[in-house]
């Protein structure tokens, strides 16, 4: 049992002891090279025409403009849509009223009682 | 380095210049790429992480606004993308074990692990930094930040608490904190692999 105990503790000193090696690596004496040809690759991606094109500061403003422009028309058109939508409704409604008799005039009443 | 150099270096790297970055790259890359190495214990691994740290300092060096120092700014993306790293390899592991489970087999699937198929034929070394990294795993990640960069000569506890964003008292006690827990994993561990 006692035998187990320090077998335990031996092993636990030891992995703990992973933890204190001085283990460093160097890095390889092309790393900068890598370095440099990977941020080559990625500025001619960034230089196509279309990135450079949507990176341009004037254009974001008139990109904002347009989306706004865009969203009020959007909007005025739908509202526009609706309220003529409310008024033929109440001209259909009217028409079915008439078509079946719904509403009757003055006359109509006074025809009923004579 | 002065901070009169460092001023002018960040200066240089704002307005894009190559030699400024090469200056930098210089200056940090053994830091940058032993501290990748301590967190992911694989050598190519932490050379590809160490080109990641860069290439993401080179993109966002505008954005840096000199509030700590440069080198803590470089330590802390090499961390912190290390850290993804590894939560990216352990979400991988987790859907490979399902995979296997359905029966689908991938292509890295077809490698078994060392450590399951033949233990006895490992190294004892190699065995035991891979029970201390599986218990370094486990801890909470500012302790393992922590004891992770305290035992690497190169960093001052200032340094770690740079890294951390806290004082070098807490970068102590989470030290602490973290030994006394891996000590529990471990003792846990090795009671249920010792007969």
């Amino acid at each position: 049992m006692t035998n187990r105990k320090d077998r335990i503790e031996r092993e636990i000193d030891q992995t703990l002891g992973c933890l204190e090696e001085a283990n460093t690596i160097d890095p390889s004496p092309f790393f900068y090279n890598r370095l440099a040809a990977h941020l080559e690759s990625q500025s001619s991606i960034e230089n196509t025409f279309s990135a450079r094109f949507f990176s341009m500061s004037a254009l974001k403003p008139a990109l904002i403009g347009c989306f706004i422009i865009i969203n009020v028309c959007t909007a005025a058109l739908l509202y526009q849509g609706i309220s003529t939508k409310s008024i033929s409704r109440e001209e259909s409604l009217a028409a079915m009223a008439e078509e079946y008799q719904l509403i009757q005039t003055d006359n109509q009443i006074k025809e009923l009682f004579e | 380095m002065t901070d009169t150099d460092n001023k002018s270096l960040i200066h240089e790297l704002k307005s894009g210049g190559t030699a400024a970055f090469k200056d930098l790259v210089e200056l940090h890359q053994d830091l940058v790429l032993n501290i990748c190495y301590r967190f992911l214990r694989n050598r190519q691994d932490a050379e590809d992480m160490a080109q990641e740290v860069f290439l993401q300092a080179h993109r966002s060096i505008s954005r840096f606004r000199g509030d700590a120092k440069l080198s803590t700014w470089l330590y802390r993306i090499a961390v912190s993308k290390s850290l993804d790293f590894i939560r990216m390899k352990n979400r991988k592991k987790r859907f490979s074990s399902i995979k296997n489970a359905l029966g689908i087999r991938g292509e890295a699937e077809d490698i078994p692990s060392p450590m399951r198929t033949n233990p006895d034929t490992m190294a004892e070394r190699k065995e035991r930094l891979q029970i201390l990294q599986q218990a370094l795993n486990t801890l909470p990640e500012n302790q393992r930040i922590a004891i992770t960069l305290s035992k690497y000569e190169g960093f001052s506890q200032q340094e770690i608490a740079g890294v951390l964003g806290t004082t070098v008292s807490a970068v102590e006690s989470l030290v602490h904190r973290a030994k006394q827990n891996l000590k529990k994993k471990l003792t846990r561990y090795y009671e249920k692999n010792i007969k």
